[in-house]
């Protein structure tokens, strides 16, 4: 199941509960207007969803309900409890469907009938001209309610069938297959809605003859309307009802499907002609014996209707000695003694049905005698004795008896002229078509098996703060090791020390575990991103008049909410600047002989614990001289960084502010804004933003970013007795220099680590503590070489301590003026650690 | 171009589109005695099929699709 139609499932069930409330509150104040908008509302975007997927059934009921809705919402129609009824009705039909779609992800062709039904109710309540107006209205000459009665009394035309035609159908029905009947009126309108009624006739599974008519005299020539559809259409199927209604899906309202009996075929006007022929083909024998003994085969005059008559009962002959023998096979079975009397009940019970079915009152009590007498005495005897006496003329009973599906024979004088009309009755009965001024209901019983929706909608705020309370949880289970030592140290209680140690990894286990699911609680698709970008580079490749393909990548990477939605607004900033200055024309792509559509990847994928995204482009790359240039110009760097930097660095000046390269500034890109604003909101969320690129052959823009902000790793170091954490995001390495390697260089110390001079920086003085860095014993000093700014830096401190992963709090209140820190954090044994904020410090 | 209109005969070729219907309607409309050749068209729209029947052109040629010839010899032919 796709995320859309999971996503259209649980809004829909969602509406269908608002409507459903909303109407009951209409009982209560059925003038009031604001709720009729508000229901009106609700039916019309449920309409539109179910629009965007193939579910003709449901968006029929809901147009229907929209209409009649409208007309109550302009006062043309009263609110009344039968609207009500019906409304609720057809809100039951839908979340009826709604629950096949769950089941099967599509809704069942055979629903398509009680769509079309449930729709025309909802149109019977509104005024007449409205219904006329309608779409579903099956054509504008006949009103709806006729065409209804129509249905059940009109026979189907059957004698404009070709004689040749209708033989071979005939043929077919004696082979035991099924025939419908299709009349299908196509809306007058059709046209306009892209339909191509004769294309769909033609197009009808197991079409045997179809033909074309119109439904009222033909304008003269010159008066035709060429949009306006007056044909109907006459078709006959071989195909399972199943097939035609899936076939007929989109307009069950417009089609009239029946089931042929075969008796209609032969019992046209002309029938004496045809039953010659029919007599031609050949017809099953039917088997001597019972032959014999249903006696009212020779009494009934040889007629067509009764030919169809002879074979039924030579059917139902054949299938009732299959059921004894069954029976008879039963008894004799000897392989398992312990499962005898289970046989013999089983069997019993079949002939007894039997013979009650057949009316044989006689026969029921011989064949409850033999059964009491073989169970009494555990043997099969008596009623397989008596299956052989009585079988020829169980069946016989059986076949003299008009069941359900046997023709009525009771009555075999009474003629042909007759039959036609018992046949339509009957067929008007195995169409199962519920009585038209009943309705259906779809009504929900409390046995009915409600099944409720797989996802829950939530509050965020309810998130965040189950995720508080589990951050503080795992805050406070980190002060168990601290009471374990107090209690081995202070107390001198070992054993309840170990104890507490034990409880205190089970806790431990427990309390991850918890972050680890709401963390998936809050995890999203970068889909939700990546999903606008097809529209949007199409649409500037457009503009630009550039050939782009785009090609998205790990759609399914999964990060916090947060950090994928504030990943929209840098990512489309990269993406416009892709398309403005990376990608090139197509004539220069031809010229410089790459391919003319140019290529933009997105991919996301996940490493460890971070979310990388990559851009790529192939397109012209940027040039570092340029940059360098442009960066100089701009007063970004000075004269000594324009020499000493690389060109790999020198292309990373792209993120600094104000700089531009393009040499105009259009609409999309160019002022010089974009990257900077991309670093910062990257940067915002713990993420960095870095840049390659090959100059000819493309740009990569790679963004990582933590999948989730909850936890920050944070290193603990040491400074002036006191600690501070440092996020392990601005961390490189921890590295202990001799003091005796220190320089400096002016007033800055530096230190040459391989091969490299790296500025150090002492924490205290940036703190404003007086103190000078500690050295260890052996005359080293703690440097933590950390990154800020695309920089290396060296802080020394007193000392390293254990990296720890902790919920960070923002400063509130007057310490959020403190720009040094960017939060705080609750250590286990319930100190405060204050998170250093590495750029702003140094 | 799915129907080829000459001097005095339509012809028509594979599938003849809904746009088509209009067209076809006014040349029938001036020309009363053309014809109309049907050998190779595969389907034509309702709406032509609905010209040709309220018109009823001679027929020069049927169509070789034998099945859309069933159908249009019914709708052509019947009440003719």
């Amino acid at each position: 199941m796709t995320p859309l139609l999971e996503q259209f499932l649980s809004e829909s069930r969602e509406f269908s509960q608002g409507i459903g409330e909303k109407l009951m509150q209409m009982e209560d104040a059925p003038s009031d207007q604001g709720l009729i908008n508000e229901l009106f509302r609700l039916v019309h975007t449920l309409k539109g969803n179910s629009g965007l997927f193939t579910f003709p059934e449901m968006t029929r009921v809901l147009h229907a309900g929209e209409d009649l809705l409208g007309l109550v919402r302009n006062g043309q129609i009263a609110y009344s409890r039968e609207l009500a009824d019906c409304l609720l009705d057809a809100i039951d039909f839908v979340m009826v469907l709604c629950a096949d779609i769950e089941a099967t992800e599509q809704i069942d062709a055979s629903r398509a009938q009680d769509s079309a039904r449930m729709a025309e109710s909802l149109r019977a309540l509104m005024p007449a001209a409205q219904t006329a107006r309608s779409v579903s209205a099956a054509n504008s000459s006949k009103p709806a309610t006729i065409t209804q009665d129509a249905h059940s009394a009109e026979l189907p035309p059957l004698a404009e069938l070709p004689k040749a035609t209708r033989i071979e159908a005939l043929h077919q029905c004696h082979q035991g297959e099924t025939l419908h009947w299709i009349c299908y009126t196509p809306a007058s309108d059709c046209f306009f809605q892209g339909d191509d009624p004769l294309f769909s006739a033609r197009q009808t599974p197991g079409l045997l003859w179809g033909s074309a008519k119109p439904t009222e005299p033909l304008p003269p020539l010159a008066e035709l309307d060429t949009y306006r559809c007056v044909l109907e259409f006459h078709l006959l199927s071989a195909a399972p009802r199943e097939e035609l209604d899936e076939h007929f899906r989109y307009v069950p309202d417009q089609v009239r499907i029946v089931q042929v009996n075969p008796g209609w075929l032969s019992l046209s006007e002309d029938s004496s002609e045809d039953s010659s022929a029919v007599s031609a083909q050949p017809v099953p024998a039917v088997p001597e014996g019972a032959a014999g003994e249903a006696n009212l085969i020779s009494a009934a005059p040889l007629k067509a209707a009764a030919k169809a008559s002879i074979e039924d009962c030579a059917e139902q002959v054949a299938a009732l000695e299959s059921i004894l023998s069954a029976q008879r096979q039963i008894l004799m079975l000897d392989d398992r003694p312990d499962w005898g009397v289970g046989r013999l009940k089983a069997a019993g019970s079949v002939l007894l049905n039997l013979a009650n079915s057949a009316g044989d009152r006689v026969a029921a009590s011989e064949v409850e005698a033999a059964l009491a007498e073989c169970l009494a005495t555990g043997q099969n005897s008596m009623l397989l004795l008596w299956l052989e006496a009585s079988k020829e003329h169980l069946i016989a009973s059986c076949v003299a008896q008009p069941g359900p599906s046997a023709y009525p024979a009771s009555n075999p004088a009474a003629g042909p002229s007759k039959e036609p009309k018992e046949g339509a009755a009957e067929a008007e009965a195995s169409l199962a078509k519920p009585a038209a001024d009943e309705g259906i209901k779809f009504g929900r019983r409390a046995e009915d098996h409600v099944t409720g929706p797989r996802s829950l909608k939530v509050d965020q705020a309810k998130i965040d703060r189950l995720m508080n309370l589990i951050g503080e949880l795992v805050v406070s289970k980190n002060a168990l090791p601290y009471l374990a030592q107090r209690a081995e140290t202070h107390y001198g209680v070992r054993e309840l020390s170990r104890e507490i140690k034990g409880e205190y990894s089970v806790i431990n286990r427990i309390a991850d575990e918890m972050q680890d699911a709401i963390m998936q609680v809050r995890m999203m698709a970068v889909s939700f991103v990546f999903q606008r970008f097809p529209r949007l580079v199409r649409d500037i490749s457009r503009k630009l008049g550039k050939d782009v393909q785009l090609v998205l990548e790990g759609e399914q990477t999964e990060a916090d909410k947060n950090i994928i939605e504030s990943l929209a607004d840098p990512l489309i900033h990269i993406v416009r600047n892709s398309l403005d200055h990376g990608l090139e024309t197509p004539e220069v792509r031809r010229a410089c002989g790459k391919r003319e559509t140019g290529t933009l990847t997105i991919r996301a994928a996940q490493e460890a614990d971070r979310v990388v995204i990559e851009i790529t482009d192939d397109g012209k790359g940027i040039d570092p001289a340029v940059i360098k240039r442009k960066a100089y110009e701009k007063g970004l760097i000075d004269e000594a960084a324009l020499e000493r930097i690389d060109d790999r660095e020198a292309v990373n000046l792209i993120f600094a502010a104000g700089l531009s390269t393009s040499e105009v500034v259009s609409d999309l890109s160019g002022r010089g804004v974009g990257m900077d604003v991309v670093r910062s909101a990257v940067q915002k969320i713990n993420g960095t933003v870095v840049i390659e690129s090959k100059l000819g052959t493309g740009t990569t823009i790679r963004i990582s970013l933590p999948l989730s902000m909850a936890v920050t790793q944070v290193m603990i170091v040491e400074s002036d007795g006191q600690l501070f954490g440092v996020p392990m995001d601005n961390v490189v390495e921890t590295v202990r220099v001799p003091r005796s390697d220190l320089r400096a260089i002016k007033q800055s110390l530096t230190v040459v680590l391989r091969g490299r001079i790296v500025p150090l920086k002492a924490l205290n003085t940036l703190l404003g503590i007086s103190a000078s860095p500690r050295v260890n014993s052996d005359d080293e000093l703690a440097v933590l070489l950390v990154q800020a700014g695309g920089e290396v830096l060296g802080l020394l401190v007193d000392g390293f301590k254990e990296t720890i992963g902790l919920i960070q709090k923002p400063l509130a209140g007057f310490l959020s003026g403190l720009s040094a820190y960017s939060g705080s954090a609750l250590m286990g044994d319930g100190s405060v650690l204050m998170i250093l904020n590495i750029r702003e410090i140094v | 171009m799915p129907i080829e209109f000459k001097r005095n005969s339509a012809v028509f070729h594979d599938v003849v589109s809904v746009e088509e219907a209009e067209k076809l309607l006014e040349w029938l409309q001036r020309k009363p005695a053309a014809k109309v050749d049907l050998t190779r068209c595969n389907h034509l729209h309702t709406a032509n099929l609905q010209v040709l029947m309220t018109a009823r052109p001679g027929i020069s040629h049927w169509p070789e699709n034998s099945e859309l010839r069933a159908w249009l010899e019914t709708a052509l032919n019947s009440e003719a």
